[in-house]
């Protein structure tokens, strides 16, 4: 187990370094010159004068060669020194710090609600197969991979708003400061944000157990005359929810880009919040900033996850 | 169905407490003897729709009232202190809050922080924001050559903190203005660098500006909202420092003189006022505080109005349109809500390369009949329908809407291609197409074109290219990915066609010309190339005239020329719609976006 870890963590440094040098590369290769950019206003209408334009770049370090922009860039993250933004004049570091708890509120919750509702439908779902309930769970499913987070979240705010005259409270709250206006605030994010993932699990649950239930030592149990409820909690779920599990940590990262689009319309200050704030600015240093977080999120979740599955499945660490 | 039960017993939870609903009605009876510092100055009178400034006659001294008194409330009912108001901002990226750095004043929140936390030297009317009334300064005057405004301030103003606000703080914020320390970008205050030769603080209580050329358009700049006035203890730090950053909230940093100080600063998601105990306008302000709430998603916005959690919405950031108006009235009632149209201070347009074939040089007769055949057939009414939902204001290039210089009655009489009317247009467009085929241009050969656009104002650029297609010109749209790149096109030169948008701080042409065309070196955008004497000539005289009417006179000149040389297709400017519950009192919304958004005199109905 020991060697697959470190095997995994060796894996890691070197995708992350290609990662950030295609972040780099890719902000890089965007069109228009950022200190013109900055200039001109998030309106294009302020005014500058070509004094300005080359002070702007003398500022941001546009004018030294690329390597040396990006070893700058790369020591700076390694020391978590992002450097400030160039629309809001702090530090980066600050932003995200003060930002990532917020989403990490949200994307545990939506984990949380995600695996709450997905697995426990999925699973009724295959003992009824075939029969109404399974049918209409799987309707359900087919609806949440077909909607787009966005429009389920705007439906909420609709329906909240049209049938409830009521929409979450406004001004964030931490679960740690005031936990029913935060779970107010968050749980409808967080069930439009989980819907689409929702409709997956579930739908992998319900296949792996099918799967499962026709395996040769669930029918032994069967046969042993072990009650059905132990055959398929103990038995046949446990086995079946390997997979799962696997597609469960892709889908974190889904999780945390879905912020994005969620968290503006539940109005949730959070990472997402920060990254269509800094791409509707082009303020290039945050957007860098928020794509390793996306990045090293992402990571550092399938690594968990992978640790998971070879800890559950022994197999994968001996082999 | 799981999914659809665990939704409502989440929706159970989630309405199960308290609803943080409207703000709680006033509560604390004024004072019979309600105060008011309304400054009546009736040389300062403009009797326009659109606020333009207006300097007094030379060596007048323009006095206050020294100090509040108990003067009666002459109409209406009696205000009432107490209670709070919230308001959405739709702003994303959260707020930039030095008001001369970055990108400061781009959303309400930054908005609101100069008409509430900062004060100015003078400032228009709260009351009808078009006569200018004295801030911090208890009188004023100019100069017989125009020059040097003196500014007395007020003895005993105290900021938030509670230290004594002198001529030095006010004198340091112009001077970060004007000089820019540590290369503060100072974008909203050109106007202050273009006129402002010297600032200084001959004593605790004397402002001395000094103008390096009289300036008519001075005052108008001064006014703005953009010349905030801070306290200078934390902004001298930041800048000795040697190194720009933000005011910083948690440091405590943002602070001021005005009439509600801030309570909480959280980026992103609201930003609390409270009244300021210690104001230096005895009685004001009369609410407890305020609350702006950014809310960057409109449809968010919307149901935060029609759930009461918000009472204001607008104008930044997709201000409400027509329709959410119509849905917030239907469910609310019309009575229950003010939707104030509201100009942007800035316009929409299409400059024709002069310097370029087929629309130069001016003087040809084959390019001004192609630039006038342009300016004949475009219909700034449907531009201004499609455009801005209709609520935009048709203008020249320019002079946008300034009754003191053109009713629009006028505008559309005496220039041709303005009138919308279907018989009008008609004939125009048949004019436009006359010249097109006189110089052998139809729809099997057509007129082809380089036309640059920001993709942000791809929808302006669509309309105009299917009107252009009326006199066949054929666009080939050229879509640069931001502003800036449109920019650095047209001061390229590599267009015949691009389209524009200015802003611009303050309410008067000078500001219009001087940041479109004259300056180009200090970031106008006359990309078009064009330059007539005569109309420079006529610019540079009425610069520092002060009889506006007289005034007035030239500008109709300098418009006739402007029109007749066709070098920019002035298309319309554009609209936002204001939206607030009607139990708000005392309030004139902004007439321009960039206006004040003071709340010092709101109070609110029961």
């Amino acid at each position: 187990m020991r060697k697959y870890i470190l095997r995994r963590l060796f894996l890691f440094v070197p995708t992350l370094l290609g990662a950030s040098i295609f972040i780099f590369a890719l902000v890089r290769i965007m069109p228009g010159d950022v200190a013109v950019i900055i200039l001109a206003g998030p309106s294009g209408d302020a005014s500058y004068t070509e004094d300005d334009v080359i002070q702007m770049r003398e500022r941001l370090g546009l004018n030294d060669p690329l390597p040396v922009q990006y070893l700058d860039w790369a020591w700076g993250l390694i020391r978590m020194d992002l450097g400030n933004s160039y629309v809001l004049d702090r530090p980066i570091a600050e932003e995200i710090k003060r930002q990532f708890p917020v989403s990490l509120e949200l994307g545990f919750l939506t984990i949380l609600v995600t695996w709450a509702i997905a697995v426990p439908i999925g699973i009724i779902a295959a003992v009824k197969q075939d029969g109404i309930i399974d049918y209409v769970l799987r309707g359900v499913a087919i609806l949440g991979l077909a909607m787009p987070s966005f429009f389920v979240g705007l439906l909420v705010v609709l329906g909240l708003s049209n049938f409830f005259n009521w929409i979450p409270p406004l001004g964030f709250s931490h679960l740690w400061e005031d936990p029913l206006t935060s779970a107010q605030q968050l749980v409808f994010p967080a069930v439009a944000l989980g819907f689409s993932i929702n409709g997956t699990l579930l739908r992998m649950t319900r296949t792996q157990l099918l799967e499962t239930l026709r395996d040769d030592y669930v029918r032994t149990a069967r046969a042993k005359g072990l009650s059905e409820n132990i055959v398929i909690m103990r038995h046949a779920v446990r086995n079946a929810l390997l997979p799962v599990v696997t597609i469960a940590g892709a889908q974190m990262g889904l999780i945390f880009s879905g912020t994005i689009v969620i968290e503006n319309i539940f109005n949730i200050p959070g990472i997402g919040r920060g990254v269509l704030g800094a791409a509707f600015n082009r303020d290039l240093p945050m957007v860098q900033a928020y794509l390793s977080y996306f990045v090293l999120v992402s990571l550092t979740a399938n690594l968990l996850v992978d640790l998971t599955y070879a800890w559950l499945d022994p197999r994968i660490r001996f082999s | 169905m799981g999914l659809v039960l665990a939704l409502g017993l989440l929706f159970v939870l989630a309405c199960g407490s308290s609803d943080d609903s409207a703000a709680p009605a006033a509560e604390k009876a004024a004072p019979t003897a309600t105060p008011t510092t309304q400054l009546a100055v009736p040389e300062l009178k403009v009797p326009t729709a659109t606020p333009t400034a207006v300097p007094p006659k030379a060596g007048v001294t323009v006095a206050a009232k020294p100090k509040p008194t108990n003067t009666p409330v002459p109409t209406g009912p009696k205000p009432v202190y107490g209670g709070t108001v919230a308001i959405a901002e739709g702003g994303v990226g959260g707020g930039h809050r030095d008001p001369v750095g970055g990108r400061a004043g781009y959303s309400w929140d930054n908005l609101g922080i100069n008409g509430n936390v900062w004060s100015q030297v003078i400032r228009f009317s709260l009351e009808d924001k078009q006569t200018v009334e004295n801030d911090l300064a208890e009188s004023w005057a100019m100069s017989d050559d125009g020059k040097t405004y003196t500014f007395k301030i007020r003895t005993g103003i105290k900021d938030h903190e509670g230290n004594a606000f002198t001529a030095h703080d006010a004198a340091y914020s112009l001077y970060r203005m004007v000089e820019r320390p540590n290369g503060i970008s100072s974008k909203r205050q050109g106007c202050m660098r273009a006129y402002v030769e010297g600032v200084k603080a001959n004593s605790d209580t004397e402002l001395v500006v000094t103008l390096a050329a009289p300036r008519t358009a001075f005052l108008a700049c001064f006014i703005s909202p953009w010349t905030a006035i801070l306290p200078d203890t934390y902004t001298k730090a930041i800048d000795d420092a040697g190194e720009y950053r933000d005011l910083d909230f948690s440091k405590g940093e943002i602070m001021g003189t005005g009439s509600f100080k801030v309570k909480d600063d959280q980026p992103d998601n609201l930003i609390e006022m409270e009244r300021n105990p210690n104001y230096f306008m005895d009685g004001y302000p009369y609410l407890d505080g305020y609350t702006v709430y950014a809310i960057p998603d409109a449809n968010t916005r919307v149901a935060a109005f029609l759930s009461g959690k918000v009472d204001y919405i607008g104008l930044f950031g997709n201000a409400p349109t027509p329709a959410d108006v119509d849905k917030i009235k239907k469910q609310l009632g019309d009575d229950k809500v003010v939707d104030p149209k509201v100009n942007a201070n800035g316009w929409r347009g299409f400059p024709l390369n002069v310097m370029k074939a087929p629309f130069g040089p001016v003087g040809d007769p084959k390019a001004d009949d192609l630039r006038n055949a342009i300016q004949w057939a475009a219909d700034r009414e449907e531009f201004n329908k499609l455009g801005f939902n209709g609520t935009g204001h048709l203008s020249l290039p320019y002079f946008i809407g300034w009754d003191w210089i053109y009713s629009k009655d006028q505008w559309l009489k005496e220039y041709k291609g303005f009138d919308s009317t279907p018989a009008v247009k008609k004939a125009a467009l048949a004019d436009a197409q006359a010249l097109m085929t006189k110089h052998g241009y139809s729809k099997d050969n057509p007129l082809k074109v380089q036309f640059v656009c920001a993709t942000g104002n791809r929808k302006d650029c669509e309309i105009f290219d299917q009107q252009l297609e009326r006199i066949w010109v054929e666009a080939d749209l050229q879509l640069a990915p931001d502003y800036g790149s449109a920019d650095q096109a047209g001061a390229s030169g590599d267009f015949q066609i691009i389209q524009i948008s200015k802003g611009l701080s303050f309410q008067d042409p000078d500001g219009y010309n001087v940041s479109t065309y004259l300056l180009k070196a200090d970031g106008g955008r006359n990309y078009s190339g064009w330059i007539n004497p005569e109309w420079k000539t006529l610019m540079d005289s009425q610069l520092t005239m002060n009889d506006q009417a007289e005034r007035a006179k030239v500008l109709r000149k300098m418009a006739r020329i402007f029109h007749d040389d066709a070098t920019m297709i002035g298309m319309a400017r554009p609209g936002v719609i204001g939206l607030y519950r009607a139990t708000w009192q005392d309030w004139t919304p902004p007439i321009v976006h960039t206006d004040s958004y003071s709340l010092e005199r709101v109070w609110l109905k029961k």
